[in-house]
């Protein structure tokens, strides 16, 4: 063992030094990918598919048709933002129930009108027996795919519901398309699977609707009315579904059910108005900011859109910069930073009601860049390293000119380090953001800031390995399957993907994730990896394994690492080309080889080494029982005889019968035969019995004769005897004969008188015995 | 033996001896044996032990415990219980000593018998 442990020691430096050297060749010493990150990027054209429930509950939680003045506001305040930044909206209006269908398009502005008309007939879709969300998720799904050509950020899915997942007629049509069970309570049980996985036994969806969504690249914004009317039964159903839609659009990036998007929740339907005007907001990329902030501006270099709603519809409301007016309106308004460019007048934006009384939401949209300046290459030695970010706002592209790079009075900036937080500083000369990076490192960090606004957030994170708009960090590449391999041949494994968890606050990534592999590099000649697939992609954020075999050509007894090279690379929704986000060599253990144990040899060297481990006690035993059954040691006993006179079976000593110091004569044998007078020996018996008895046996050659103290019961010619006996009478008798003798053996530090109280218990026992046998076989006569 | 032997008249013996049982401390050993036979059996079940040409130590030492060392404290016991059972003094414990050794013995060995396999799987693949 000791030399296994050297070999495998040995193998492991070789190996590692071999990993370190493929790491170093796979991963040069450069930030190679320096980039910029940008926050949401403005969408020139933004498509929104307004999906609207037609279940039969609506006329208990929405009796007055309010959703349907919600969307008229929610299109119009989409006709107006569309109209104010000089961009395009498309609208598709659905519904669903028992199914999903397309009722209209209209692109905004223009065609507002038109798709106020397509909304209105809602007000009397409300008789769908079926509350079907898989179908809901399906229809959108596959409206998304027919976009292929706008970012995911720009799909926006606008989804009405006022119930839950619930199945009353499960012979609608639709339901077959995603499973094959008819019974409700079993559809409705499989939505879980359905959304999240893993997919139900009867469920015929190519994925998860999650892992679907994720892949085509939308953003869900769900508007969820709960009213307080709500029957037992839909609050039933609401409960089963809250968990499944509540780990949908959780907002945790770490969960791979988790998509883009988020629920709101109204409480009335009166309040879906302000929902509907807030998802529309959210849909072109504003978020809700507080009003206090906005009213007393947001730097101008930094702002894209912001919107206004007032308290009323005839509220005045307004948006200024240094003391000109961007936009007035009534009821709602709007301004969005022209195409054309063209900043702001003043250094800040400020929106709100134009006689500064309260206003009922205020949305914003701002921006930033975070372009590097200078070298971004880190030398793995250096003592330390400076890398240096510029922050451009809105409209600026170019660095070069320096009053256009924004400072701590616009942007506040923080930095990690390989995700710890490290220290980031503003240098006035330079006018840009640094990050100092202490050496010498092993391996080159990776170094990501973010640039963020008060009161609004988040503007723009780049990574010093990131490519634009990235944020997917590398994910973990493992070996799953065996790592025992035992004889030669092919041995199936794969390759495990698990993204890494996303920073809290970072956008959920979308689009397609795919793992390119090098070739593998095997310490041993005898040994090689083949993966089954070169290149694979799954949607981002959801963990895959591609097959691998590896295959042993020779038969050995040895530990052997494998090392596989792969490039990550993740490919956004909507965008045109991969971004590199990590390369490296797969973690696979150290696989053990073992040659191939034959049956034969392996029983026989089980039984030789059981078989020796039993019979080595038993036969230990045999000898220990054996020397247990020695007489004692004949210089160590006397015996004497003693005649007896005998009358129909009874024995007595004659008169004045006694044993005399010169009666007890040495005892002649050895310690396996006593020779003793009267023609009896006492004997070892061997045996190969591990649990016989601890007895010898006195026998006599003319007659019967029986022990005492202890005895086999009855007289014979051979009886057992304890070999431990301390004192020992034996009496021989031959039936019919008037005379009898008693031997008896004593130890050699005994008195006469000790042999003659032997001898007389002896007699007596005898006697009494025989009395009671007679008694017995007079009983049997009788 | 007590069945073969029989005291012919007990009250005639003046100095009555005392009554023995069967040895306890054999059998409490046996107890320990068995059980860390069967504990080190099922590491090197766990441990993948036979697998590969390298010897488990949980192997070898459930056959140690099970195989040679269980056996020779039942040898031991054995040996005490048939003396005492000579004696003629002897005193069956109601828990049935014979049965409940045989058992741990068996069981112990059983236990041993799997490591002993362990054992010669690795020394087979070397």
């Amino acid at each position: 063992m000791t030399r296994r442990a050297l070999t495998r020691a040995a193998l492991a430096v070789v190996v590692l030094a071999m990993a370190i050297a493929g790491v170093g060749i796979g991963r040069p010493p450069t930030a190679a990918a320096q980039s910029t990150g940008s926050g949401t990027q403005a969408c020139s054209r933004v498509d929104v598919l307004l999906l609207i429930d037609t279940s039969a509950s609506l006329r208990n939680t929405d009796p007055t048709a309010q959703r349907v003045e919600a969307a008229e506001v929610l299109l119009r305040s989409l006709a107006g933002s569309a109209e104010a930044g000089g961009t395009t909206v498309d609208v598709t209006v659905a519904g669903f129930g028992s199914d999903a269908v397309e009722v209209g398009r209209a692109t905004l502005p223009g065609g507002v009108e038109g798709a106020v008309e397509i909304v209105r007939p809602f007000a009397e879709r409300q008789t769908d027996l079926n509350t079907d969300y898989v179908l809901a998720l399906t229809f959108a799904i596959a409206h998304f795919q027919s976009v292929p050509d706008l970012p995911s950020a720009c799909k926006r899915l606008v989804w009405f519901t006022d119930g839950a997942y619930s199945i009353d007629d499960p012979a609608a049509p639709g339901i077959a398309t995603y499973t094959t069970s008819v019974d409700p309570a079993a559809i409705v049980a499989e939505l879980g699977g359905q959304v999240c996985g893993p997919l139900p036994a009867g469920s015929v969806l190519p994925s998860n609707l999650s892992a679907q969504i994720r892949q085509t690249g939308f953003v869900v914004q769900l508007v969820d009315l709960r009213s307080g009317s709500e029957s037992p039964q839909e609050a039933a159903d609401r409960e089963a579904t809250a968990p499944v839609i509540d780990r949908l659009l959780s907002g945790d990036a770490n969960d791979p059910c988790t998509v883009p998007g988020g629920r709101v929740e109204a409480s009335a339907a009166n309040d879906l108005a302000a929902e509907f005007f807030a998802q529309g907001q959210i849909a072109l990329g504003r978020k809700p900011v507080e009003c206090s902030v906005l009213a007393g501006g947001y730097p101008a270099p930094l702002v894209r859109a912001v919107t206004v709603r007032g308290a009323s519809p005839t509220q005045g409301l307004v948006v200024r910069s240094g003391g000109a007016d961007l936009a007035t309106g009534t009821g709602f308004v709007t301004w969005v930073l022209p195409a054309s460019g063209g900043a702001p007048p003043g250094p800040t934006v400020t929106a709100g009601a134009a006689d500064g009384s309260a206003v009922a939401g205020c949305y914003a949209d701002l921006a930033a860049s975070i372009v590097p300046v200078g070298s971004q290459t880190i030398e793995l030695k250096a003592q330390s390293t400076t890398l240096s970010w510029a922050v451009l706002g809105v409209g600026a592209t170019s660095t070069a000119d320096q009053a256009a790079r924004l400072g701590p009075d616009v942007v506040s900036m923080a930095a990690t380090l390989d995700g710890a937080d490290h220290p980031v500083s503003w240098d006035e000369a330079s006018r840009t953001w640094q990050v100092v990076v202490t050496g010498p490192v092993e391996v080159v960090p990776v170094v990501t800031v973010v640039a963020s606004a008060t009161g609004y957030g988040t503007l723009a994170t780049t990574s010093s390995d990131l490519e634009e708009g990235a944020t997917l960090a590398p994910p973990r590449v493992a070996w799953v399957g065996p790592t025992v391999l035992e004889g030669s041949g092919e041995f199936g494994g794969r390759v495990g993907v698990v993204p890494a968890p996303v920073p809290e606050g970072a956008p959920i990534p979308d689009g397609v994730v795919c793992i390119e592999f090098g070739s593998p590099e095997s310490a041993l000649p005898s040994v090689s990896l083949a993966m089954a697939e070169p290149r694979v992609c799954y949607p981002a954020g959801e963990p895959f394994e591609v097959n691998a075999t590896i295959t042993v050509t020779e038969e050995q007894n040895a530990t052997v690492l494998l090392a596989v090279p792969y490039t990550v690379t993740h490919r956004p929704a909507g965008a045109d080309a991969d971004l590199v986000v990590a390369t490296g060599q797969a973690s696979l253990p150290s696989f053990e080889l073992t040659k191939a144990a034959d049956p034969v040899t392996t029983a026989l060297i089980t039984l030789a080494v059981v078989g020796v481990s039993t019979l080595v006690p038993l036969v230990l035993l045999v000898w220990l029982i054996n020397q247990q059954r020695r007489l004692p040691r004949p210089s160590t006993m006397r015996v004497a005889l003693v005649p007896l006179e005998a009358e129909n079976g009874v024995v007595r000593r004659p008169e004045g019968s006694a044993l005399h110091p010169a009666h007890l004569v040495p005892v002649e044998g050895n310690r396996s035969r006593f020779i003793l007078p009267a023609g009896i020996t006492l004997e070892r018996t061997r045996t190969f019995n591990p649990f016989a008895p601890t007895i010898v046996e006195a026998a006599c050659e003319n007659g019967s004769v029986s022990a005492f103290p202890w005895m086999a019961p009855g007289a014979r010619r051979r009886v057992q005897v304890p070999a431990g006996f301390t004192d020992l009478v034996l009496i021989r008798s031959i039936p019919g004969e008037p005379v009898a003798d008693a031997v008896v053996l004593v130890p050699a530090s005994a008195r006469p008188e000790e042999a003659n109280r032997a001898v007389d218990r002896a007699v007596a026992s005898t006697n009494e015995l025989w009395t009671r046998v007679s008694s017995a076989m007079r009983m049997v006569d009788l | 033996m007590t069945d073969l032997l029989d005291r012919a008249r007990p009250d005639a013996v003046p100095e009555e001896p005392e009554p023995t049982g069967t040895p306890l401390v054999p059998i409490a050993m046996l107890v320990l044996t068995t059980a860390a036979s069967i504990v080190f059996a099922l590491m090197a079940l766990r441990n993948d032990a036979g697998s590969t040409d390298e010897i488990s130590g949980e192997a070898v030492a459930a056959w140690a415990f099970g195989s040679l060392i269980g056996l020779l404290v039942f040898a031991w016991w054995g040996l005490l219980d048939s003396k005492r059972r000579s004696t003629g003094t002897y005193q069956e414990p109601s828990f049935r000593p014979r049965l409940v050794a045989g058992v741990l013995v068996a069981v112990g060995w059983l236990a041993g018998l799997s490591g002993a396999l362990m054992v010669g799987l690795s020394v087979a693949r070397s």
